[in-house]
């Protein structure tokens, strides 16, 4: 268990080939801090650099510039053996001649362990993954949830483990048996307080998954912070778009001194104090509000602005409205008791606490 | 259902072609084989007494006997020696297309004229192996002494098969997706463990391929001895399907047809014994539990 | 008009039956949505529809003409598969024009721009037009299938998953748009899924299929709220619907159904109706509560299996002495596995459903929406 470090990692595989005429960047200016035992996810599209990020920090890969710091060492040069880190891959790797006792006492084989010690631990990992039962079965022969699960195991087995490096481990898993899966990743991470880092482009993995997010666009962090933060305030438009469904809502729009929001054609107030806040960065933004927040009302109500529902999807807890605001859609939830059909008018209001605004991609307020 | 039938009608052309060069000669040995026939005479049924005659006959023991001596060392020495060759090829890069090059250029000649080249290289008077053996003090002659004529045959098979065993070994060695080292390194494994715990078993479906190929086609091994050495001396190179074929040239076709049914019998039973075994030998190596 | 379907059966190559007895009347202007976990036939029952496959017995009409042995080609429909199908030596323009291009009236070049430019813009793919497909992103590739098919401009349009291989953002977007892209053009779809919320979101009606059978074909509304059969309610709901085996009994003069000591719902106003010892309970996910919102809610005490974010959304899976309970709550919240809590049920808001039959019997009181 340990907690990691990267200092202004940047890396290329360019300079890494030996190309160092105007190298592009896989991962750029990473800086970021994971505390010991903590579930941490590395969130973000492909070719973000979230594999690449992993790399650096499993030892696979030396960044071109930039530390890697195990509880406060430097194991920047480091292999991942010597770092201690366990990986699960995206698909199962076990060593198929082997039966699963086999596997997961291997490490420990290896390291020239006593074999009762052995034999307490591997027995006692596979109490803790539920796969006790399997013990004797060749590994070759489990499906893929099962394989990940002896992965796993070898990867906890060792009790000098500093963190284990999961990859985007339910890709081959059939749906029925994820849910299984991600439950037990989570139960082992929080039992054994393991630091564990997972990528993924799944969303709904990593916000059930980590304590901790970093989304990561383009080679850069967009931000690292708990589910909610993410949620309730994204950094960036990206995060606020790609994160929660619906996305949040966009609009372009014009802030002036007395409080007024201009956005397409029409206009809502905020206070006097956040126009003058945002009036120092500018006068032209992009304003994100989550639809959760946005208020719908089938009357006319104060601050509001009207538009014309143009489509309601009820998915029986709640309904989600889509309501046209000049030219612009614009989500928002209703109760499933509120009565409110494609064609009516409706009034939206945007909580002033709610409202973020956004300049070039990043927050401002 | 009518489009099912019509798909019928587009294999007839394979089955005709299949027909004629497998199944009908095959009927026809198996006929032989059930009769007594010398060339001029009315061929007379007589059961299974060629059968008899066949297993009875100590030629046949014996050529049967080389004929295994010579497949099981063989496959001794060339599936080891393919691994060994796969696993030290380049897998990146020039090395791999030069590699590559050089494993086929034995493949791809045709076997007389491997028979041939060989034949050469083992002539006594001008022959580059009978030149170098001089070195070291050796009087090599293939077409006198019993041992050096099976012992060049044996040269000549790895030569020319080795470089199958290595290719096959090679594609599955370059399957093996990379987190399975990264795997094995991370558990600290050595070099030998790798090689036994990783590559191997994921070798094990294309070994079992090399081997079986290399027995079946060792078993019927025929223009490389005829041309090297005819047969000889005596009968030391004379393996299973040169044995039969003299038969058969001979007009002892009754005997030929039983024996190279009994041969093809062996084949099959022993291709599947050994197919079952490798199979088994792979899965479920267990640590005790 | 519309399609009819009538008494039709398909079986397994092995011989017993994939479909049976399949009767479904679907009218012009409806968004019907074949409804069932992947196997379950619905992909069979599309390919009968569109003439892909033949029934073993019934009766297929479109428009009141019997269509049950015509080929695919002569049914006049447009289909739309998982995989995003599209002719790959074509750019997008030609692939949304190919369909204009083979028709049987001649159209002009003038006309067939006008049309693709009108399908693409509605598919949101105008500016991909010169591009080939397999340059373009999956969500892409889809759009120009189903701007092909739009193309093709035929009054019936089937469509077997064809959100299934795109990402979860891209399936959110579309799932709207489709709704309103096919209400422009008229005819029938029939959009085949595992998914509910597909058929929440954007369908006017809805066909469960189960091990065969269509148990349930009605308006979304009514479906979803009067569930026939356990197996609807339970399936067709986001998330599934909870559903607990009780026994009916008698206590301090109340009837009770009884799953466990905590967990017993009042029932004395059905005494009627329950004449039997064992019945189903149902309740909507979205309607456990974490607080108690009345004296009249029933508190049982769970321990956390997971909390699972999805969406905006999270799904809490709670055990209550062996018996799994989802949660939904309408924010990202986290509970660490093992936590315990206390649940609150409002007796008001169930469903009950025959142990053996498996029909829905009756359901508490503010359930009668």
């Amino acid at each position: 268990m340990a907690t990691i470090q990267l200092i202004d990692v940047w890396h290329s595989y360019d300079i890494e080939e030996g190309k160092t005429k105007k190298p592009e960047y896989a991962v750029e200016n990473i800086n970021v801090t994971y505390e010991n035992g903590s579930a941490v996810a590395l969130l973000g599209p492909s070719g973000c650099g979230k594999t690449t990020l992993l790399k650096i920090i499993s030892g696979l890969t030396t960044p071109t510039k930039g530390q890697v710091l195990f509880d406060g060492k430097d194991v920047t040069e480091l292999s991942a053996k010597e770092r201690h880190i366990a990986q699960v891959f995206q698909f199962p790797v076990v060593y198929d001649s082997m039966n699963v006792y086999g596997n997961i006492a291997f490490p420990l084989a290896n390291d020239g362990v006593d074999s009762d010690i052995i034999r307490k631990r591997v027995y006692e990992v596979a109490e803790i993954l539920e796969i006790t039962s399997l013990l004797k079965v060749p590994a070759g022969k489990l499906n893929p949830a099962d394989k990940q699960k002896v992965s796993l195991g070898r990867g906890i087995v060792r009790p000098d483990t500093a963190a284990v490096l999961l990859d985007e481990p339910l890709t081959v898993i059939d749906p029925k048996a994820q849910w299984d899966l991600r439950r037990k990743l989570k139960q082992v991470q929080e039992e054994l307080d393991f630091t564990m880092i997972y990528v993924t482009h799944d969303q709904h993995e990593a916000l059930t998954f980590a304590e901790q997010v970093t989304v990561m666009q383009v080679g850069k962090i967009d931000q690292t912070g708990s589910p909610k933060e993410l949620h309730e305030n994204p950094e960036s438009m990206f995060i606020g778009y790609f994160i929660g469904s619906p996305g949040m809502n966009m609009m372009e729009c014009r802030v002036e001194s007395d409080g007024t929001v201009k956005f397409n054609g029409t206009f809502f107030k905020i206070s006097k104090k956040l126009a003058a806040q945002l009036l120092e960065h500018g006068n032209e933004f992009t304003l994100g509000i989550r639809p959760e927040y946005v208020q719908l009302s089938p009357e006319k109500s104060k601050n509001a602005v009207s538009g014309s529902v143009k489509l309601v999807e009820d998915t029986g807890a709640y309904k989600i409205v889509t309501t046209t605001v000049g030219t612009l859609d614009l989500k928002s939830r209703a109760p499933e008791d509120m009565s409110i059909s494609e064609g009516d008018t409706a009034w939206l209001s945007f909580p002033e606490e709610e409202v973020k605004f956004y300049k070039d991609g990043k927050k401002v307020i | 259902m009518k489009y099912d039938n019509r798909a019928w009608l587009f294999l007839l052309p394979a089955l005709a072609v299949m027909a004629l060069s497998a199944f009908i000669p095959l009927m026809t040995v198996v006929n032989y084989s059930l009769h007594y026939i010398f060339s001029g005479s009315i061929p007379e049924f007589v059961g299974f007494a060629n059968f008899v005659d066949v297993m009875r006959d100590s030629a046949f023991r014996g050529a049967l006997g080389r004929q295994l001596m010579f497949s099981v060392s063989i496959l001794a020495v060339e599936i080891p020696l393919g691994i060994a060759i796969a696993l030290s090829m380049p897998k990146k890069g020039i090395g791999v297309a030069i590699s590559l090059v050089l494993l086929g250029i034995p493949l791809l000649i045709p076997y007389n004229v491997v028979g041939i080249v060989w034949r050469l290289f083992s002539q006594s008077d001008i022959g580059l192996i009978a030149e170098v053996m001089s070195w070291v003090g050796y009087e090599y002659n293939v077409s006198l002494d019993p041992v050096d004529a099976p012992v060049t045959l044996f040269l000549l098979d790895v030569w020319h098969w080795t470089p199958l065993v290595a290719l096959l070994s090679y594609a599955g060695y370059l399957a093996i997706p990379d987190a399975f080292y990264r795997a094995a390194e991370i558990d600290g494994a050595s070099r030998w463990k790798v090689f036994r715990f990783v590559i191997l078993p994921k070798l094990r479906p294309v070994l079992v391929l090399a081997f079986l190929l290399r027995f079946m086609d060792s078993f019927k091994i025929y223009a490389e001895p005829l041309l090297l050495t005819g047969g000889g001396p005596g009968n030391t190179t004379t393996f299973m399907s040169l044995f039969v074929a003299r038969k058969a040239q001979s007009y002892e076709l009754g005997y030929a047809g039983a024996a190279s049914l009994i041969y093809l019998f062996i084949v099959i039973v022993m291709s599947y014994i050994f197919f079952q075994l490798l199979n088994k030998l792979g899965s479920g190596e267990s640590q005790k539990a | 008009m519309g399609i009819v379907v009538e008494n039709v059966t398909k079986l397994h190559q092995a011989g017993y039956p994939k479909l049976e007895n399949i009767n479904l009347e679907i009218n012009d202007g409806d968004f019907s949505v074949l409804l069932a976990p992947t196997g379950s036939g619905k992909t069979t029952l599309l390919r009968l529809l569109a003439g892909i496959e033949k029934p073993n017995s019934g009766k297929i009409y479109f428009d009141g003409v019997d269509v049950t042995k015509l080929s695919v080609q002569k049914r006049n429909i447009a289909m739309v598969y998982q995989q995003f199908v599209n002719y790959p030596s074509f750019n997008i323009y030609e692939n949304i024009a190919s369909p204009l291009r083979v028709a049987k009236t001649k159209l002009s070049e003038q006309e067939i721009d006008k049309q693709v430019r009108a399908n693409a813009d509605l598919l949101g793919i105008t500016h991909i037009l010169d591009h080939l497909p397999e340059e373009v992103s999956g969500g892409q590739q889809q759009r120009t299938a189903l701007a092909r098919a739009l193309s093709k401009g035929t009054k019936y349009v089937f469509l077997d998953e064809p959100l299934a291989n795109l990402d979860y953002k891209l399936r959110e977007e579309l799932r709207g748009e489709l709704k309103l892209i096919f209400r422009e053009k008229g005819g029938a779809l029939v959009y085949a899924t595992p998914e509910p919320i597909d058929a929440l979101g954007m369908a006017s009606h809805v066909a469960f299929l189960h091990k065969g059978k269509i148990l349930q074909y009605g308006p979304v509304k009514e479906v979803y709220h009067n569930p026939q059969f356990v197996e609807v309610g339970e399936y067709f709901s986001y998330p599934t619907m909870n559903i607990l085996e009780g026994r009916k009994v008698e206590e301090d003069g109340r009837l009770y159904i009884k799953v466990t000591e905590q967990f017993k719902i009042d029932v004395s106003r059905l005494h009627e109706t329950l004449k039997k010892d064992k019945y189903f309970l149902g309740i909507h996910a979205h309607m456990v509560s974490t607080n108690r919102e009345s004296d009249s809610m029933v508190e049982i005490d769970g321990t956390v299996q997971l909390s699972e974010a999805v969406g905006s959304d999270t799904e809490l899976h709670i055990d209550h002495r062996g018996k799994k309970i989802i949660v939904l709550m309408q924010e990202l919240i986290s509970y660490g596995i093992g936590e315990t809590m206390k649940l609150y049920l409002d007796p008001e808001r169930f469903y009950i459903f025959d142990v053996d039959t498996h029909e829905l019997c009756a359901k508490t009181e503010a359930v009668q929406a």
